[in-house]
């Protein structure tokens, strides 16, 4: 049986077909409120198939716009393909937002950025932060409104390796059994809920260095402004009004530059930071 | 030809500040499509680079604001002025009387 399933991402239509029903559920939750009301036409197909009986073995056939249809040895890896696939079109698509690459955390005072490159650490950060209350939107996107200067996360999965889930471990989350076997972890699993448009009042930039012990130092307005164009996708902005933008993400920001070290006291000098900085 | 006391930079035209609330700035280069991150005093040097200020009126302005010494607030205005002008943000070649 193959199921459809259409998304309204941010203006990107997208339609996801599956002969693995569990498939079809799981990018349903995940971009819940993204399902268009408009009637269902096939756009932007991405396609995910199960092959049991295939020679090699069980095997997950993905294809996309622009992809030629391959293979994953996981239900975990064929799924995050297609979830990366919708997300990395969705980005280029002009949607009207700044596409900043960070993990976008919600605080009584406001929202937190953790922006910085692959690798630098914003995932496990982010939910080291999740397992001491805060509210984790996602670790990967945010979208910048450049007329409100409000942001909001991507819907995305988080990007988890085994290394990360002992880290996390460590700091007190324990993600359920089935979510580390499909490897397909969503807002849902940390407890979110709703995902609202938010003012960030925190900017941390991770350096990809690692230190023994974290270390913090305070950053101007502008090169925080200047750090995040690094990390933003145009989308149809021109290079002015990208400036534009961060400036206005910054300049309702206080802003910092974080060498990671321990992840438990990683996340601890942050919260400090933040409950020692707010207004 | 290096910037001296004696200069009266001025600024690009085409270069668009952008003051932050902290006091910090950007400065954006339409045609490199780059945008360079600078201090609270700098953009206060930047403000004064009209081609009407010398140098050393500058740093008569900037006394007023910062408890420094004279030396090294010239030393490091005149770094600040040719990396500016390195980058191609200030008219070139700089005025000299």
């Amino acid at each position: 049986m193959i199921v459809e399933r259409h998304f309204h991402l941010f203006g990107y239509r997208a339609t996801f077909r599956t002969n693995y029903p569990r498939a079809a559920d799981l990018l349903a939750e995940l971009y819940t409120g993204h399902s268009d009301g408009l009637p269902p036409t096939i756009a932007n197909l991405y396609e995910l198939y199960h092959r049991p009986e295939s020679p090699s073995g069980s095997q997950w056939v993905i294809a996309a716009p622009g992809i030629a249809a391959h293979t994953k040895p996981t239900f975990g890896a064929g799924l995050n393909g297609i979830e990366a696939s919708v997300a990395g079109d969705s980005v280029r698509y002009r949607h009207g937002f700044n596409t900043v690459h960070g993990a976008l955390v919600y605080a009584p005072q406001g929202g937190i950025l953790l922006s910085g490159c692959s690798g630098a650490g914003k995932s496990t950060l982010s939910l080291a932060l999740a397992a001491r209350g805060l509210q984790v939107g996602g670790d990967d996107m945010a979208l910048l409104d450049p007329s409100s200067a409000l942001m909001r996360p991507f819907p995305r999965c988080f990007h988890l390796d085994s290394r990360s889930a002992e880290l996390l471990e460590g700091v007190g989350l324990r993600l359920p059994a089935e979510v580390l076997r499909d490897q397909f972890v969503m807002p849902r699993h940390l407890g979110v809920t709703e995902t609202p448009p938010v003012r960030v009042r925190f900017v941390f930039m991770l350096e990809p260095q690692r230190l023994a012990l974290p270390r913090m130092e305070p950053e101007t307005q502008a090169g925080c402004a200047s750090f995040l164009l690094l990390q933003t996708g145009r989308a149809g902005f021109t290079d002015r009004d990208a400036v534009r933008s961060m400036a206005g993400l910054a300049g309702s920001a206080r802003c910092f530059r974080l060498w990671s070290g321990d992840l438990g006291r990683t996340a601890n000098v942050v919260l400090r930071t933040i409950q020692t900085n707010s207004c | 030809m290096s910037i001296s006391s004696t200069s009266k930079p001025k600024r690009r035209e085409a270069i668009e500040s952008q003051p932050l609330p902290d006091g910090s700035g950007l400065l954006f280069d339409p045609v490199s499509a780059t945008a360079y991150p600078i201090t609270e005093s700098a953009l206060r040097i930047w403000q004064y680079c009209d081609g009407n200020h010398p140098v050393g009126a500058i740093l008569d302005e900037l006394e007023g604001h910062y408890e420094i010494d004279r030396p090294t607030l010239e030393r490091d205005s005149l770094r600040l002025l040719e990396d500016l002008r390195q980058k191609g943000l200030l008219e070139a070649p700089p005025v000299r009387e």
